[in-house]
């Protein structure tokens, strides 16, 4: 009986964690770019007063749109969740982990992004058919290139189960190989794209043709943008963490680690997303953001960097 | 109708929990996990071919995506599509039998491979690693890796019940949205031809493979009385290699035809002609 509260507890843990966390995370990324700019910055709690505005907004729907309109804000935060519970980040076993692994969870963000995209053309606005063309040639040029970065990490690990990855990894010296430093690039680089950042996609742009993502959720309001908000600072968050565990997996918090030990690694994994954030305001603040056939050019060469980081790294050492 | 399209469509784009991820799932777990990558050197292939897997799933997810939604989604793009109706209760039985196919196909994953474990065997090489697991999960080898699509939707439902209590909680159900006019960012509404054509959602993939398409284009002038739009799209690679090949038959076999004269007399000639030298060829060797 304990054993199964116990398993609910981490369950809802792995769940809970990262959703909470996430606007902290947008929040900290902002917080940077300000301080970047010599401004004082509206504070890492903004996100959450952003959506606690939002949240108390009623919801509109366009004529003409159906049920695949409606339910899409809804599957966004689920898909994005789940995502999330995934990954051994707070919790060191999640008990979804047998349930999918590292490509299982690329399957579900890719499968949210097609969602997204036929929610947004569903009621006929001549701005959701820009969104989801742009959004989709974001998507399917990023695929490979993420693909390869995890190859490079499931060929060290022999797997491509997130906690396997983890361990495996964990196990090796922490030295910054030169396959590991290209794929990182390469990560970064995706990273950037599939979230819609700079230098991909301004997130703060309110010019309709210089959208991408934004142009996904132009007709939501209220509730219904609060969860696409949310649902996207998750899938940042998903992003970073997969990241931290291909990368850094020393951060994370080892399987049946006494309290003490699992207090330092949630330390640990907030000092990386800090730094990570960091690293990421930086990126967005020295970029200006990209003409939009440029972007194929640019996932085009986080592809052969990631080509580079898988061969140096097959290539035999002395 | 729609909803049986969606589930094949789900199915096509290799996305979850549907049949083409699993299968997708397998062969990115043989290919990325393979110790043999390090056996010859031709084998440092396999990874370049994974990456283009990728692409070509996502590639298909792009085109599911724009069939879906230019058939079903949006305002009718053409004015005699205003009339078109849904299909009768026979085709949706047919093809909902397809569709519930392709779920099952899915969700109980360990069962197909079970099925499909003796016939795949006997022709395989011995020592291939095969998938295995209980009838909704399967297990990937000595690596760990497992997928169940099931749970993953369980883990799924229990997220949207919490979403529902606390929309119950917070009295926000109460609440139904407001319908209102498309927003389009303030723009005057749009009418019909204001949505992406097939033609044009397909945009992004003819400039991104441009060298791999020979198109042309015609475009009118500002100031063209009867502006006319045309596209033309060929594939090189059929231009170049496989166009050629019906002429080069015809030619190879022209010869053959003045053989067939229509006279009983000729023909019996040749086909003695051929035993003679067949019976010599024979008697040689």
């Amino acid at each position: 009986m304990s054993a199964a509260l116990l398993l609910l507890a981490r369950g809802v843990a792995a769940l809970a964690i990262p959703a909470a966390a996430a606007p902290l995370f947008l929040g900290w990324i902002g917080q940077c770019r300000a301080w970047l700019l010599n401004r004082r910055g509206p504070g890492v709690l903004q996100p959450y007063r952003d959506l606690a505005r939002l949240f108390t907004k009623g919801r509109t729907c366009p004529e003409g749109a159906h049920a695949l309109f409606r339910l899409n804000p809804a599957v966004q935060w689920v898909a994005a969740v789940l995502a999330a519970g995934l990954l051994p980040a707070f919790v060191a076993r999640p008990p979804l982990d047998r349930a999918g692994d590292a490509i299982a969870l690329v399957g579900l963000l890719a499968a949210a992004r097609v969602v997204a995209v036929l929610a947004a053309l569903d009621p006929a606005p001549p701005f959701g058919g820009l969104g989801a063309r742009r959004t989709l040639l974001v998507g399917f040029l990023s695929e490979p290139a993420l693909l390869l970065v995890l190859m490079t990490a499931a060929l060290t690990a022999g797997t491509t189960s997130l906690t396997g990855l983890v361990h495996a990894l964990t196990a090796r010296p922490p030295a910054l190989t030169p396959g590991l430093a290209f794929a990182a690039v390469a990560f970064l680089m995706v990273l950037l794209a599939e979230n819609a950042r700079l230098p991909v996609d301004n997130p703060e742009t309110h010019l309709e043709l210089t959208m991408i993502r934004e142009a996904l959720v132009l007709e939501y309001a209220g509730a219904d943008l609060a969860l696409l908000e949310w649902a996207g600072a998750v899938k940042f968050l998903v992003f970073a963490l997969l990241g931290l565990a291909l990368f850094v997996p020393w951060v994370f918090p080892a399987p049946g680690a006494g309290p003490a030990r699992v207090a330092l690694a949630l330390l640990l994994t907030a000092a990386a997303l800090a730094l990570l954030g960091a690293l990421v305001a930086f990126v967005e603040g020295a970029s200006a953001k990209l003409r939009l056939f440029r972007v194929p050019a640019f996932l085009t060469t986080a592809f052969l960097v990631a080509t580079i980081g898988l061969l140096v790294r097959l290539v035999p050492g002395p | 109708m729609g909803t049986t399209a969606f589930v094949g469509k789900v199915a096509l784009a290799g996305l979850p929990p549907l049949g083409g991820f699993l299968a997708e799932w397998l062969l990115l777990q043989d290919w990325l996990t393979t110790p043999r990558v390090f056996a010859t050197p031709s084998n440092l292939l396999l990874p370049l071919a994974a990456a283009l897997f990728a692409l070509t799933a996502a590639l298909a997810a792009y085109v599911m995506v724009k069939f879906y939604a230019m058939t079903f989604l949006g305002r009718p793009r053409e004015p005699r599509l205003v009339h078109a109706r849904d299909a009768g209760p026979d085709e949706r039985w047919g093809l909902g039998v397809l569709a519930v196919l392709a779920a099952i196909l899915g969700l109980a994953p360990g069962a197909v491979l079970a099925f499909l474990a003796r016939p795949a065997a006997s022709v395989l090489a011995p020592a291939t690693a095969l998938a295995t697991g209980s009838a909704w999960t399967v297990t990937f080898g000595a690596t760990g890796a497992s997928y169940a699509p099931l749970p993953l939707l369980a883990g799924a439902g229990v997220l949207v019940l919490a979403l529902a209590a606390v929309r119950r909680l917070t009295g926000a159900s109460a609440r139904a949205p407001v319908v209102r006019p498309l927003w389009a960012c303030g723009s005057p509404p749009p009418g019909p031809r204001a949505q992406d054509t097939s033609e044009g959602f397909g945009q992004p993939i003819r400039r991104v493979f441009a060298p791999f398409f020979a198109v042309s284009r015609e475009i009118p002038d500002a100031d063209d009385p009867r502006p006319r739009y045309a596209v033309r799209v060929s594939d090189r690679l059929e231009t170049l290699l496989y166009a050629p090949l019906p002429g080069l038959i015809d030619r190879l076999t022209r010869p053959a035809a003045r053989l067939q004269q229509g006279r009983l007399a000729v023909y019996l000639g040749i086909t003695l002609g051929t035993l003679v030298l067949l019976l010599l060829g024979i008697r040689w060797l």
